[in-house]
């Protein structure tokens, strides 16, 4: 149907509508005018006519215009259409050009739309997958907090136990930068932030357990036995060589350990030491670096096995915290050095046979017993009788040392007078000190107290430290002793103007059988034993002994004893 | 050379040089002397013979110095010893004397001269 025919259908039905409403109301009243009647025929065909024309008129311009259109959409215009239509119809193709191409436009947006949509409905998935993911890493997270928490307070609690057991305060002290949990307002920052120090407490509490664990192994690989004892000198770790050295393989707790110790002597008196005696005890009180040797009895060795231990306080922060201890096996050491000792003792008392054979027929033929000498014959005999006097003053020398080293030289204290014995030493010397030309100055103060001391061991002191003065010191040099008391020690200086120690020598002085450079070039006799006994028997006394000396100049001896004396020594051997 | 010759001294010494030595020396003072040179022979002398002093070494073989002591203090025997050695332990000294030794001196540090001296004051 085309417009036309609309058009005239809606006219006539717009006129027929009252025409049609007059005759049914006139109808449902009963009442049918018959000039109603004609009005409405007459009507109706005037509305048809009308609608007709009507339709003719106005459907004409759209014709027009359907027709232009077509013609436009053909490339051929009829110039018949009028130029209003032609416009309208121009600007409507135009329009309808640009509805096509915004309807293309509006496809393609929409198909962009649409992938827009399906690539934001991905990420939106994705996103989805991700936040699920979070949340149960979260939970998970929430979990492990809890469990490391646990495990915090169960270390927080070791660390307090450890420390009650160590003797140290149990408060465990707050680090400067560690932020109290409250200071944290937002609960999210507080969260996060005790994570980060549960998760760094839980790097370092790693960290320090692997650190033990290595510390561990080296300790028990140590080829020395270690003990280590806490303040309160419980111990608290052994590793095997100390187990075994002390013969503890059968203690399964270290705490009892000094309960089941063995019972170790004093090498030097052969008596029990009680535990406050032994090094690692003595280092729990705070004393410095303490050396023991201690004899423990063996049944594999007749001799007992000789252990040496070396303990050393713990110090924190000047304070001390236990004691450690190595413990050496020296049974090897010092068997070797016993036999060696042995040895020479045995070969001092051998030599010495022959040597006083030699000194009685020299003294014998000096004395004339077999004719008078002239005196070459005198000169060359004496030289024999000096020589062999200081062959027996070298063995003696050499089987002092032995005693000494050995432990069994016997200490003997009586009362002693310091001043006399020194004014002995000094008569004594009195013909090398004139025939040298010396000049002597002795400060022996009579206020000086007797002291305890064995008075051949502290004569053997002055005689080595006077004589040696006097040797080696030029003809006119100058010697001084002095015997003062000081506090409560006696102080014997002992000081020449000889031939000095090399600086470089200093340090070997006291070494047996050194004898310094200058002192073997200057013709002296000696046996380069004299220091190291005269200190070995200063410290045996409980005394010190030090020097200043230069080479050229020379030298002063300062010896302390202590007033209370020398402690008496069981021992099996007296000075030769 | 001196007057005292009826003063007997036995000496009991293994080693011959000092025995020698003490023997001319003893012998020029004018003492009698007699040599052996263990302890066995000591001891058989000492049965045999009334001696004045007796100086004995220490180290000798079959007896020695310290089992001489002994027996002579078993026997009841008064005559004075002194003890002559090279061993100069403690241990050694106390020993002796405590056997009864007048004396005890170490050869290598005693001048032949002193023990002479020693012999004319125990036997003054």
């Amino acid at each position: 149907m085309n417009i036309r025919a609309k058009l005239i259908i809606s006219l006539v039905a717009v006129a027929f509508v009252p025409c049609a409403l007059m005759l049914v109301l006139g109808l449902v009243r009963g009442q049918v005018d018959p000039l109603a009647l004609a009005i409405c025929g007459i009507s109706l065909l005037i509305a048809i006519g009308v609608a007709v024309l009507l339709a003719r008129t106005l459907s004409l311009p759209f014709a027009d215009f359907a027709q232009y259109l077509n013609e436009l959409s053909v490339g051929t215009v009829e110039a018949s259409v009028s130029d209003r239509t032609y416009r309208a119809a121009t600007e409507y193709a135009n329009l309808a050009s640009l509805l096509s191409a915004t309807m293309v436009k509006l496809g393609n947006t929409h198909a962009e739309l649409e992938q827009q949509l399906d690539e934001r409905a991905h990420e939106l998935d994705e996103t989805v997958h991700a936040l699920t993911a979070t949340k149960e890493e979260v939970e998970r997270l929430n979990n492990v907090t809890i469990d490391r928490e646990l495990k915090m307070i169960e270390i927080k609690a070791s660390l307090r136990e450890a420390r009650k057991r160590l003797g140290e305060p149990t408060q465990t002290p707050v680090a400067a930068e560690e932020v109290p949990a409250e200071e944290y307002h937002d609960p999210e920052q507080g969260r996060a932030a005790m994570l980060n120090i549960l998760d760094d407490l839980q790097t370092e509490k790693k960290l320090l357990a692997t650190e033990k664990a290595k510390d561990d192994a080296i300790l028990r690989s140590i080829g020395d036995g270690i003990v280590v004892a806490d303040g309160r000198g419980t111990i608290t770790f052994l590793n095997e060589n100390a187990r075994t050295l002390l013969d503890l393989s059968e203690v399964d707790n270290e705490s009892n350990t000094w309960a089941q110790l063995p019972t170790m002597l004093d090498p030097k008196t052969n008596k029990p030491l009680a535990i406050e005696e032994l090094p690692l005890y003595k280092a729990v009180q705070g004393q410095s670096v303490v050396k023991q040797a201690l004899l423990i009895q063996d049944e594999e060795i007749p001799e007992g096995r000789w252990v040496e231990m070396t303990a050393t306080p713990i110090m924190v922060a000047g304070m001390p915290l236990g004691g450690v201890a190595t413990l050496r096996d020296v049974t090897k050491e010092q068997q070797v050095d016993r036999a060696k000792t042995e040895f020479v003792s045995l070969a001092s008392h051998q030599l010495r046979t022959p040597l006083s054979s030699i000194n009685w027929y020299a003294e014998m033929l000096l004395a004339g017993d077999a004719g008078e000498l002239n005196d070459e014959q005198r000169t060359y005999l004496d030289e024999v009788y000096q020589g062999n006097q200081r062959m027996v003053d070298l063995i003696n020398s050499l089987l002092n040392v032995s005693r000494l080293e050995l432990g069994t030289l016997a200490v003997d204290p009586e009362d002693t007078d310091v001043i006399a014995l020194a004014q002995s030493v000094l008569n004594e010397l009195a013909p090398e000190i004139k025939h040298r030309d010396i000049n002597l100055e002795t400060t022996l103060d009579p206020t000086t107290p007797h002291m305890l001391a064995d008075p051949k061991l502290l004569r053997m002191v002055f005689q080595n430290l006077a004589s040696n003065a006097v040797k080696y010191t030029p003809i006119g040099g100058s010697v001084s002793v002095q015997v003062v008391p000081d506090g409560d020690d006696i102080t014997i200086t002992v000081a020449d103007t000889g031939l000095g120690i090399p600086k470089t020598e200093q340090s070997r002085i006291f070494s047996k059988l050194f004898r310094a450079t200058n002192a073997r070039e200057s013709d002296t006799d000696g046996t380069g034993l004299g220091l190291y006994i005269v200190k070995s028997v200063i410290e045996h006394a409980g005394g010190t002994i030090e020097f200043t000396s230069e080479e050229g100049k020379g030298t002063t001896f300062y010896v302390r004893l202590p007033k209370s004396g020398m402690k008496e020594k069981a021992g099996t051997k007296s000075l030769s | 050379m001196t007057q005292p010759t009826d003063k007997h001294i036995l000496v009991i010494e293994d080693e011959k040089p000092m025995a020698k030595a003490l023997e001319i020396k003893l012998g020029r003072l004018g003492y009698q002397v007699t040599v052996v040179q263990n302890g066995v022979l000591g001891l058989e002398a000492l049965e045999h013979d009334t001696f004045d002093l007796v100086l004995c070494d220490l180290i000798m073989p079959k007896v020695d110095g310290f089992g001489v002591l002994e027996s002579i203090r078993e026997r009841g025997l008064a005559v004075p010893v002194i003890v002559m050695t090279n061993l100069s332990q403690e241990e050694d000294e106390a020993r002796a004397m405590s056997l009864g030794a007048r004396d005890f001196i170490v050869k290598s540090n005693t001048p032949i001269a002193d023990i002479m001296d020693l012999v004319n004051t125990t036997l003054a």
